[in-house]
């Protein structure tokens, strides 16, 4: 027998303590604990940022109509979709005309509003899944 | 088929809740016995395993990937382990026998001589060996118990301990020679 192989051999008849046999289930409550208190933070974020979002967005479609109205940006576009003639023959001057009266700043701030609304009601609702069944269980 | 702890651990990373509990199921007992080296007490083994397990899952998608996924919970265990010992002032091996970093080759050497057969009769050596171990350092006794009990590499193992192969061979073989004069002591 060479040596390496004895030690082996002793050493794996050292005494073997087997763990409790709750402590694997005590390990995933606890993971399970920590990952839906996560969630509900995540969750509590993603609302937040909901509201915000909600908040800023109505406003600011708002001020984006009302910018499009008094610089005459509907016009412009009416005009585009009436005649089409009109775009073959002075597309340069009324392609500047729509860019100089289009609501760029209320459009810019709804847009933004827009995409957090809608990531966050994404990710909320990905976490939301994962707690019900605890929230179940809690009622 | 059955699915590989690496891939169980990419899984983990996705959010699959399944397979990091799978991961629970196959290292708890491995884990826990390898705290027990550390404290010598089941509940703090207890404690430990279940700070590393929720370390490990914390930090899953700081376990990169292709790497083997036993030397990461090991080394998670052990850190664990070590800060819990901190913690409880109970480490009682606060130097490492003379200066580690200093290693001759002879150390590094396989150790050739063999135990005695008649040691390997004696219906008392399981406890009389988990008695000699205690003596050694703990981070020598986790070489011993990484090395044979849990088949990890030397490599392996200085990954677990984050220090350099060499010393790792080198506490392998003092361990080693430590235990074979206890047990030569015990039997004279």
């Amino acid at each position: 027998m060479t040596s390496p192989d004895s030690y082996k051999q002793i050493i794996i008849r050292l005494e073997a303590s087997e763990p409790p046999r709750d402590l694997a289930m005590r390990i995933s409550m606890r993971i399970q604990h920590a990952r839906t208190i996560r969630n509900r933070v995540h969750i509590a974020v993603h609302g937040a940022v909901i509201i915000g979002s909600i908040v800023v967005f109505v406003p600011a479609l708002q001020y984006a109509g009302a910018e499009a109205s008094q610089s005459g940006f509907y016009e412009y576009v009416s005009l585009l979709a009436s005649d089409g003639s009109l775009l073959i023959s002075s597309w340069k001057e009324l392609g500047i005309s729509i860019l100089e009266s289009a609501p760029i700043m209320g459009a810019t701030i709804s847009v933004g509003a827009l995409f957090l609304l809608t990531n966050s009601l994404r990710r909320g609702v990905r976490r939301i899944a994962p707690i019900r069944p605890a929230l179940a269980f809690k009622n | 088929m059955d699915i590989s702890d690496e891939q169980l651990a990419e899984l983990s990373k996705t959010g699959d809740d399944t397979a990091f509990e799978e991961l629970v199921h196959r290292y708890v007992a491995p884990i826990y016995r390898f705290a027990l080296h550390y404290t010598r007490n089941p509940e703090d083994a207890e404690d430990i395993s279940q700070d590393a397990f929720y370390k490990a899952w914390k930090h899953i998608k700081r376990h990169a990937k292709g790497k083997p996924f036993k030397p990461w919970i090991f080394a998670i265990a052990r850190n664990t382990a070590l800060d819990f010992l901190k913690k409880r002032k109970v480490h009682a091996f606060s130097t490492l026998d003379g200066d580690e970093t200093d290693i001759s080759f002879a150390e590094t050497l396989e150790d050739t001589e063999p135990l005695q057969p008649e040691l390997f009769e004696r219906e008392e050596l399981s406890a009389q060996l988990t008695e000699l171990m205690e003596i050694l350092h703990p981070d020598h006794r986790s070489v011993l118990i990484l090395h044979y009990r849990e088949s990890l590499t030397f490599e392996e193992i200085s990954d677990v301990l984050g220090k350099p192969m060499n010393t790792v061979k080198s506490w392998h073989r003092r361990a080693l020679i430590k235990i074979r004069n206890l047990l030569h002591q015990n039997t004279a």
